[in-house]
């Protein structure tokens, strides 16, 4: 056969430079069994595809995650006061809240809302409910926050005596559009906070507690109600620039008075920090068992290579070739074996995760758990340096690893023996 | 021999049940009813002054309080300007608040009766408490000492299983000549959570009372609300619709 003949060192004619007659034998020796070749270097781009993918979709499911827990109402940042932090009561405010608006629009890349909240009763005719009062600027929260999007009736409140309350505690109120609620609670320093507002509309967010418990109203007609003057609990924070989140968490906190707290989404919920690690570990476990069985298909092929070039190996030692330039041969053949494997690989996810980008991935029948997990229906890969390095990087060393464990044996052959071998 | 035995057995017995068969002889349930009624009489007319004490702010208030029977009462503030007018009506386990700026009176729902009222250390459940002890605790003595020449009893009140309570105990002290001393709130957990001590007792009214009572939050210290009785009258004759939503809205009882 055609494909067995040694290729001597003598045909590389086209080839001048030393090192270049490794390559040439390399590669020639890479087709002396085609099948075998395809055959693994499949297993690479499979297995490339799979991880690069997977940490696409991965990604891409975390940051819808991330997005959609800040933005249907916490935020991505928020600032309060330190006090406010560990105890959420009226008192603990942010003081001249008017001018650190200012500041911080002016400073900062961000999209600020101001918000207050006093918990009270809430009423409407004979029946009343406990019900948690917050005061924000709505055109502001429209630039920083989904949840105004989620009107069921009516609009939001224009003038200042107009209230939004969720469809549950409308329901519980027994309560319609254009009704008159009053809003009873203590207000700061012990005084009484009393409000009568219109019924401008009612919100369905999909988070039962909320819908049973938020009222929204103008900030300066919440803040007159409970006794507050220009001071806020809350700014909440929206940027374009997720990655640089904590840098300007930090910088903030460096330009604003000291005892003000500024908290990005992962210390406002650590719920959610916590269930993406876990997500990445299980998923770097299944990776891994991937890979692992992709590199032991790799060994295999370079114990059958070594195995049925044993007389061949034989003789280029009774030559005088050194045993590691031997082996040197064989692991540049891996490294062939590799870069054909990631080209298919890596094309193939670009392919895919370039279609899907702009596409999306419908998550039919799935929205209940989308719901309760925070994610939108429909799931975008997402593009970060690790979708195209991670796979790649671990599978040149395995089969690097594969191809030097295959030719161990290598190395104690005698030329004799091994010329004799069948 | 054995006969010995018995009989050491049945002094030492007699010995244990000592205490206990002095105890035996008062009534707690009759002794806490007669400590509420103390307070209230057949009617009642106070005038009060209110101290609200937190870390970063302090408040005073006044107000006047009119009872009848364990059932009934409307308390209304006085002072300061701004909170002036605002009111309370309790109709046996109903209550209502009434606002002067709104001119509306809001029937409490059961669900706010634990949150604060008009921002101090009382809960609307504790303005309430005066006929709940027989209904839905289980009384006992806990203990029982001799203190400037009265009997002071120590009493547990559990809430039964069924009754609406959020604390898991309750602790009195009460002096034989029916005075309040304290009250002691526990949670679940028995961690006492609450308390109310009597700061100063007098006669008021022709009656010896609690002349000053101050809450304190006990999860956060320096945080208290103190409650002195400037003037009290007892059995005074009192109109019937003075307990209405009417006349807590219209505001004619001033």
């Amino acid at each position: 056969m055609a494909e067995q003949t040694l290729p001597l060192p003598g045909q590389a004619t086209d080839t001048a430079s030393g090192g270049g007659i490794y390559l040439r034998m390399a590669w020639r020796n890479l087709w002396r069994n085609r099948r075998r070749t395809w055959l693994t270097a499949s297993g690479i781009a499979f297995a490339i595809f799979l991880v690069s993918i997977g940490i696409s979709f991965q990604a891409g499911s975390y940051s819808n995650m991330i997005d959609n827990a800040t933005g249907m109402f916490l935020g991505q940042m928020q600032i309060s006061h330190q006090d406010y932090v560990e105890d959420e009561t009226l008192e603990n405010t942010v003081l001249d809240a008017t001018a650190l608006l200012r500041q911080l629009r002016q400073d900062f890349a961000v999209k600020v809302a101001p918000r207050v909240q006093g918990f009270a009763l809430v009423s409407v005719g004979e029946r009343s409910f406990g019900g948690l009062t917050v005061g924000v600027d709505f055109a502001a929260e429209q630039q920083v926050v989904n949840f105004f999007r989620n009107l069921k009736d009516g609009e939001l409140p224009e003038s200042a005596d107009e209230v939004l309350i969720g469809v549950t505690l409308a329901r519980n109120l027994g309560a319609a559009v254009g009704d008159e609620l009053v809003v009873l609670g203590t207000a700061k320093e012990g005084g009484v906070a009393a409000l009568a507002l219109t019924i401008s509309g009612t919100f369905r967010s999909g988070q039962p507690e909320l819908d049973r418990t938020l009222l929204f109203a103008p900030l300066a007609t919440v803040q007159n109600g409970f006794g507050l003057g220009d001071e806020i609990h809350q700014f909440v924070l929206r940027t374009d620039d997720l990655d640089s989140l904590e840098q300007t968490r930090q910088a903030m906190e460096q330009a604003l008075p000291e005892q003000l707290a500024v908290r990005a989404w992962p210390q406002l919920l650590p719920e959610l920090v916590q269930s993406i690690e876990l997500d990445k570990i299980s998923a770097r476990l299944m990776y891994g068992v991937i890979l692992i069985l992709v590199t032991f298909s790799v060994v295999n092929t370079f114990l059958m290579i070594v195995f049925e070039r044993t007389r061949e190996f034989g003789m280029l030692l009774a030559l005088g070739m050194r045993p590691g330039a031997i082996v040197s041969q064989v692991l540049l053949e891996a490294s062939f074996m590799w870069v054909l494997g990631t080209t298919v690989g890596l094309l193939l996810s670009v392919a895919i995760i370039g279609y899907f980008a702009g596409a999306g991935v419908p998550l039919a029948g799935m929205e209940e758990l989308a719901e309760q997990y925070y994610m939108s229906d429909r799931l975008y890969p997402g593009l970060s340096p690790e979708v195209f390095y991670v796979a790649p990087v671990v599978l040149l060393v395995g089969t690097q690893l594969a191809a030097l464990v295959a030719t161990f044996r290598i190395r104690r052959l005698q030329p004799v023996v091994a010329l004799r071998a069948h | 021999m054995s006969s010995f035995i018995t009989l050491n057995r049945f002094v030492l017995l007699l010995v244990l049940l000592m205490p206990v068969l002095a105890r035996a002889q008062i009534d707690v349930g009759e002794l806490v009813m007669k400590a509420v009624d103390q307070t209230r009489g057949l009617s009642s007319y106070a005038q009060m002054t209110m101290h609200i004490k937190r870390p970063k702010w302090e408040r005073t208030s006044s107000l006047i309080a009119w009872t009848r029977g364990r059932e009934d009462s409307l308390i209304r503030f006085t002072a300061p300007a701004r909170d002036a007018g605002n009111a309370l009506l309790k109709q046996g386990n109903k209550m209502w608040t009434f606002n002067p700026k709104l001119n509306r009176s809001i029937r409490l729902p059961n669900s706010m009766m634990s949150q604060s009222w008009a921002g101090s250390d009382f809960s609307y459940n504790d303005l309430s408490r005066s006929d709940k002890w027989l209904r839905h605790y289980t009384l006992s003595l806990a203990d029982e000492v001799q203190q400037e020449g009265h009997a002071v009893y120590t009493i547990d009140a559990v809430p039964l299983e069924d009754a609406p309570v959020v604390w898991g105990r309750e602790q009195m002290v009460i002096r034989d000549d029916y005075v309040l001393l304290e009250l002691t709130y526990f949670d679940q957990d028995q961690i006492p959570v609450k308390k109310m001590v009597s700061t100063e007792v007098g006669e008021l009214g022709g009656r010896m009372m609690a002349i000053a009572m101050r809450m304190e939050d006990l999860e956060s210290p320096g945080q208290y609300t103190e409650v002195r009785y400037d003037e009290m009258s007892f059995e005074v004759v009192l109109e019937d619709r003075l307990f209405t939503v009417f006349s807590l809205q219209s505001g004619r009882d001033r």
